[in-house]
């Protein structure tokens, strides 16, 4: 209900909203929560196993029952909290986790069975039999899991992430963090205060208290706008800081939109931080907990310390009639606040059996609530005291059991918290994380007056610790009175005492926990999953371990806590992938042919980040395989033209640039004379094979290598390591220039003829034989021609400097086409090499050996290389391996697929029996046959024995001959005419 | 004799404005990696001055002068752009053409470290980057090299085949950042 005359929020306007299709007016400035709870909705949602009804608890990200989710547009947003949720015009949120509605929930039926469904009942039951596991019981229970549902539309919904730096980071903008902010902001520092709520103040925002002289939200919003106005602070409202890591690292999330019915365009929804902070200081307050007893999860339990926040900062209350509980002076306090404001207050049970509370209302000291009754919600609390128990009658019910100060940024990084018996909770170790120090109630300090205090000297050590002078400030006075507490775990009674209330976790199923020998606290909360919901265990954490510790035996710091991980509240994967999703993942890389290549109708494939033309489609071909055996005919009768400008180019310069070649390759590369290639064959460590490419020499120190497209960054790294660690007196330099040259493949019985067309000097076989490299003009510009040839053809490579790559493409085309020839794609480009049994990373997959390739005779024996003593082992050479060979099918059935296993004709065809596989599979229109390149054990000895290729996946099988790789012009002579 | 075109890397790509933003094309005449053999860092930079009358940029810094300006690119590496390199380098250092290999843009306008913090994880306050400062980083996941070369200019270089991406990026960078400021003006 709403409480005229009380609230921080305007009440002139008007906010209509519907949850689970009922209409409702909040006002400007209240959370979901708040509006609800003015409007008497106090049911929510239902619980994860049991479907308990469950009403609001809190007032704030750490709320366990008010999950909703929210319709936006096309999609929905699940397990968005009700109290963080600024409400919006039009906003719509529906229930979560109950069907058909939230009053008549069918899987309620599980509370009547909650026997046999406690704490790890999957490990003990649902196993029989064995076959319904799989098919029946997993997939039921798994479809009763789960609290909100994802949309079943792609979300197309826009987030950001970001960088910034500052000096000092303050996190939290409570009393202690406004302090520690204005303090490093006039000491000079560069600050970030970032707030998870829309305004500064946290707690003073939720109490009735004074700070110097004035109400404490309005000192608080006078500072706010006083640090706004500071050139050097960067104020970051609606912003969670959600996890500390390494060098002063840590990441946020701001909630941009959220608050948002509309959002206008480039505004992203959420906005993921990562800050890098010289020094930061934590001033997250801290939260308060429940009690254990009976029935302490129905509608209208709350926290007390959320129940003042919904009256004094939105004027709203859950009920007429309300009940306080707890063991600290919060009963007293929360029980004054509705007083005065004109609420019921039909009880006031303060367990401590000393306090005197001094409140006008019906008071029990010394006395415990033992149990709730209600249907939808609450209707009576049942109080124990020392003569009996009694009814009273109350719809809302006040909690407080005591604070946990808010610890775990500063345990990130493995900084373990320790037990204060002081304040019954748990408090920052003596070693947080490099940089961070804590301020406030965070740390500890349990009013008002110490936290501003602790803001200040937390700032002061936070500055002083990167040598900047603090200036002297003096905290304004505030409330300053103690902060007593006697710790109140659990109530005895019978009936489910709820610990978790987003997993449902009971404390029979902690002391179940520890009776199974699951007794570290590790272990209990796996095995119960307290913790392990989106609370993260916020509001059940302190209390699990209570009761863990008394029932085996042991105190609460003996016990100790669970790790902290980031992120403190759960983040959205959008956010944290921004600008990642579909094209954003990766850099896209577009040749100077690109756009023609489109002109023309290829479809493109993605290799290494660039985008390859796979074939240059005709009119009247259906087929890629139409396109693709045209193009392998044009290229062995007439000439065409491919884009190699991807492949990777290394330039290698220096007085030692052949010996480190020479280093780098298992063949010699020192005795390359000037305008010649040769092919190279690049190891690893391990001796096995990492590359394969060419080596061109332009002059005595001048190299240009060249790489396979994907692995031309790998091989970048490679050199720069070797060089850097393993010969750092070698004197040689390279650099990539795989941007800066467009290069292209002619290929061809014409290829020479084309060629000349376009060359300003013509070239002669004698002068320019095969392997031949040298320095062109075409058009007057500056180019390279290397006769090298991976279609077997007579062939050459053209490289002019990029920006003429699309002129170049285009001239070779026409003058191509006039003969009779055209472009060709990598799919022509893969059978003609594959009919020449060349290899491509299909083969050189990081498995193979020179051996395997039949390429051992190509290492040479006279200096050391990489990988060459591994590369002699005798695991890695021998008729145990799997050598390269060719497969020709031979049987009825004709198609040849990669990755298939072959396998001895007779034997079956499972994994015991494989001898080896397909790495390459084509039709070769030159040789009218499938043909598979592949690896089989002690292959280059079987030639000519028949092998069966059994590709599982695809339910083919294929009887082949196995033969030489190179299928077609075995002696080479078409590539040296 | 055939007469080959030649076309730029921000060709249908730039320039793009919004608000005071501006992120438009440099074409360099010239851009030469010059990696300096062992020990000859010293010769080099002597070359260098009396070429251009600047001497080998140190770590993360780029001067200019006339039409020239070396950009640190890494360790014992530097670009030069504007002038051909100077022959007698050679002799020196490893010298490569880059002048196709790169798309180099300016940004421009109040604001820009906004855009880029949206895209790098330097530390771009004006205290701390300031103007003859560079850095080799990343620009969302492209490689880039950042000089600041005005007080509310930033000279970008990426490769050529990633321009698309980069420019598509800075762009986007650019219309939030401007979204934003227009909102919190309101």
């Amino acid at each position: 209900m709403r409480v005229e005359g009380k609230g921080l929020i305007d009440g002139g306007i008007s906010v209509p909203f519907s949850f689970d299709g009922r209409r409702y007016c909040g006002r400007a400035g209240d959370t979901l929560a708040s509006a609800l709870l003015a409007n008497d909705v106090l049911l929510v949602g239902r619980s994860f196993k049991y479907h308990r009804p469950r009403g609001i608890m809190t007032a704030g990200a750490e709320e366990p029952n008010g999950l909703v989710t929210l319709l936006r547009g096309k999609g929905r947003v699940p397990n968005m909290r009700a109290t963080t949720q600024e409400l919006y015009e039009g906003l719509e949120a529906s229930r979560q986790n109950a069907w058909p509605s939230l009053r008549l929930d069918l899987l309620a039926l599980n509370d009547l069975a909650a026997p046999f469904l406690s704490a790890g009942f999957y490990y003990k039951t649902f196993m029989w039999p064995r076959s319904f596991w799989q098919r029946l019981y997993e997939p039921v229970i798994r479809r009763a899991a789960g609290l909100g549902a994802l949309p079943k539309v792609a979300d197309d919904t826009v987030c950001e992430k970001m960088f910034a730096h500052c000096d000092v980071l303050v996190i939290g903008a409570g009393p202690a963090g406004l302090m520690a902010a204005k303090t490093a902001a006039q000491s000079g520092a560069d600050v970030i205060l970032a707030e998870s709520d829309r305004q500064c103040g946290g707690r003073l925002l939720a109490e009735t208290e004074e700070v110097d002289g004035r109400p404490g939200c309005d000192w608080a919003s006078d500072l706010e706008a006083e640090l706004r106005g500071m050139g050097n602070v960067r104020l970051m409202p609606r912003t969670t800081v959600t996890g500390t890591y390494d060098q002063g690292t840590y990441s946020a999330l701001e909630k941009v939109a959220h608050h948002l019915g509309e959002i206008p365009d480039d505004v992203p929804f959420e906005r993921f931080w990562r800050i890098h902070a010289r020094q930061a200081v934590l001033c997250a307050g801290a939260l308060e907990r429940p009690v254990a007893f009976a029935n302490n999860d129905r509608p209208g339990v709350m926290m007390a310390g959320a129940v003042r926040a919904y009256l004094n900062r939105w004027g709203a209350v859950a009920g007429r009639k309300v009940a306080v509980f707890g063991n600290n002076d919060g009963a007293a306090r929360t029980a004054a606040d509705l007083l005065a404001a004109g609420i019921e207050v039909t009880a006031l049970i303060d367990s401590r059996a000393d306090a005197a509370p001094g409140v006008d209302c019906p008071t029990f000291t010394g006395a415990q609530v033992c149990d709730t009754k209600g249907r939808m919600g609450l209707d009576s609390i049942t109080i124990r005291t020392a003569s009996g128990t009694q009814r009273v009658e109350a719809n809302c019910l006040a909690v407080s059991g005591g604070w946990n100060p808010t610890i775990h940024l500063a345990s990130h990084l493995n900084g373990r918290p320790v037990w204060d018996e002081r304040i019954s909770a748990f408090v920052p170790g003596s070693n947080p994380a490099p940089g961070l120090f804590v301020a406030g109630a965070a740390d500890g300090e349990m009013t008002t007056s110490a936290c501003l205090r602790s803001g200040i000297e937390a700032a002061k050590k936070a500055l002083e610790a990167s040598g900047t002078k603090p200036v002297r400030l003096l905290p304004p006075a505030a409330e300053d009175g103690a902060y007593s507490v006697q710790s109140l775990w659990v109530v005895d009674g019978a009936g489910r005492k709820w610990l978790d209330f987003q997993n449902d976790v009971t404390v029979k199923d902690v002391e179940l926990s520890a009776r199974e020998n699951l007794a570290s606290s590790e272990h209990m909360k796996r095995y119960t999953t307290l913790g392990m919901a989106p609370d993260q265990g916020k509001n059940s954490n302190v209390n699990a371990l209570a009761v863990l510790a008394k029932a085996t035996g042991r105190d609460i710091s003996e016990t100790g806590t669970t790790t902290f991980r980031p992120p403190y509240e759960p983040v959205s994967i959008a956010a944290m992938g921004a600008g990642g999703r579909g094209a954003g993942f990766a850099p896209e890389r577009f040749s100077t042919t690109h756009e023609i290549c489109m002109e023309r109708g290829a479809p493109m494939v993605e290799a290494g980040l660039w985008f390859r033309p796979l074939f240059f489609p005709k009119p009247g071909e259906k087929t890629w395989r139409q396109s693709c055996d045209r193009e392998v005919n044009m290229v062995r009768q007439c000439v065409g033209i491919t884009d190699v400008s991807t492949l990777g180019k290394i330039d290698v310069q220096g007085p030692d640039a052949a010996a480190f070649l020479d280093f780098i390759y298992a063949n010699r590369m020192s005795s390359l004379k000037v305008g010649r290639v040769r092919y190279g064959l690049m190891l690893r460590e391990d001796g096995h094979v990492m590359d394969d490419g060419t080596c061109a020499r332009f002059a005595a120190r001048h190299f240009v290598i060249t790489t396979t497209t994907a692995a031309a960054a790998q091989v970048l790294q490679h050199l720069e390591f070797v060089q850097q660690c393993l010969c750092p007196e070698m004197n040689v330099r390279f650099a990539s220039v795989t941007e800066d040259w467009a290069q292209f493949a002619v290929a061809g019985p014409k290829a020479q003829a084309l060629v000349n067309q376009v060359l300003d000097r013509a070239i002669s076989s004698e002068a320019f034989p095969f392997m031949a490299c040298g320095q062109v003009t075409t058009g007057a510009v500056s180019g390279r021609l290397f006769r090298i040839s991976f279609s077997g053809e007579h062939a050459y490579e053209i490289a002019v400097p990029a920006r003429f790559g699309a002129a170049i493409f285009q001239d070779l085309l026409a003058k191509a086409e006039a003969m009779g020839g055209g472009a060709y794609g990598m799919e022509a480009l893969n059978v003609l090499r594959i009919e020449k049994g060349f290899l491509t990373h299909a083969e050189i997959d990081g498995r193979v050996t020179p051996f395997d390739l039949g390429m051992e005779k190509l290492l040479t024996v006279r200096r050391d290389f990489i990988g060459k003593a591994a590369a002699k082992r005798p695991g890695l050479n021998g008729r145990e391996r799997e050598q390269l060979v060719g497969l020709r099918p031979v049987g009825t059935v004709r198609q040849l697929t990669a990755g298939a296993y072959l396998f001895a004709p007779g034997n079956l065809a499972v994994a015991e029996n494989a001898q080896g596989h397909t790495t390459s599979a084509c039709y070769s229109p030159t040789l009218g046959s499938s043909l598979a390149l592949g690896f089989l054990r002690n292959g280059r000895a079987r030639q000519g024995a028949f092998i069966r290729v059994v590709d599982h996946v695809r339910k083919i099988e294929t009887l082949c001959e196995v033969c030489d790789p190179v299928f077609f012009d075995p002696d080479g002579g078409r590539a040296r005419d | 004799m055939t007469e080959l075109a030649a076309e730029y890397p921000g060709r249908n790509l730039l320039p793009r404005e919004v608000g005071s933003l501006r992120l438009s094309e440099v074409v360099p005449a010239n851009i030469s990696l010059i990696m300096p053999f062992e020990g000859a860092e010293a010769a080099v930079s002597e070359i260098l001055t009396k070429a251009c009358g600047m001497g080998f940029p140190k770590p993360n810094r780029t001067s200019s002068k006339k039409n020239a300006r070396l950009v640190w690119n890494g360790l014992s590496c530097a670009l030069l752009l504007g002038p051909p390199p100077d022959k007698a380098l050679r002799k020196h250092a490893a010298v490569v053409d880059k002048t196709d290999g790169w798309l180099v843009m300016n940004l421009t306008g109040s604001g820009l470290t906004g855009v880029l913090a949206r895209l790098t994880p330097l530390d771009l306050r004006p205290a701390h980057f300031r103007r003859g400062h560079a850095s080799v980083s990343l620009l969302g996941h492209v490689p880039a090299v950042f000089s600041k070369i005005g007080a509310e200019t930033f000279q970008i270089m990426v490769p050529r085949s990633m321009a698309r991406t980069a420019t598509e990026d800075l762009w986007r960078a650019m219309k939030s950042c401007t979204a934003q400021a227009l909102r919190e003006q309101d």
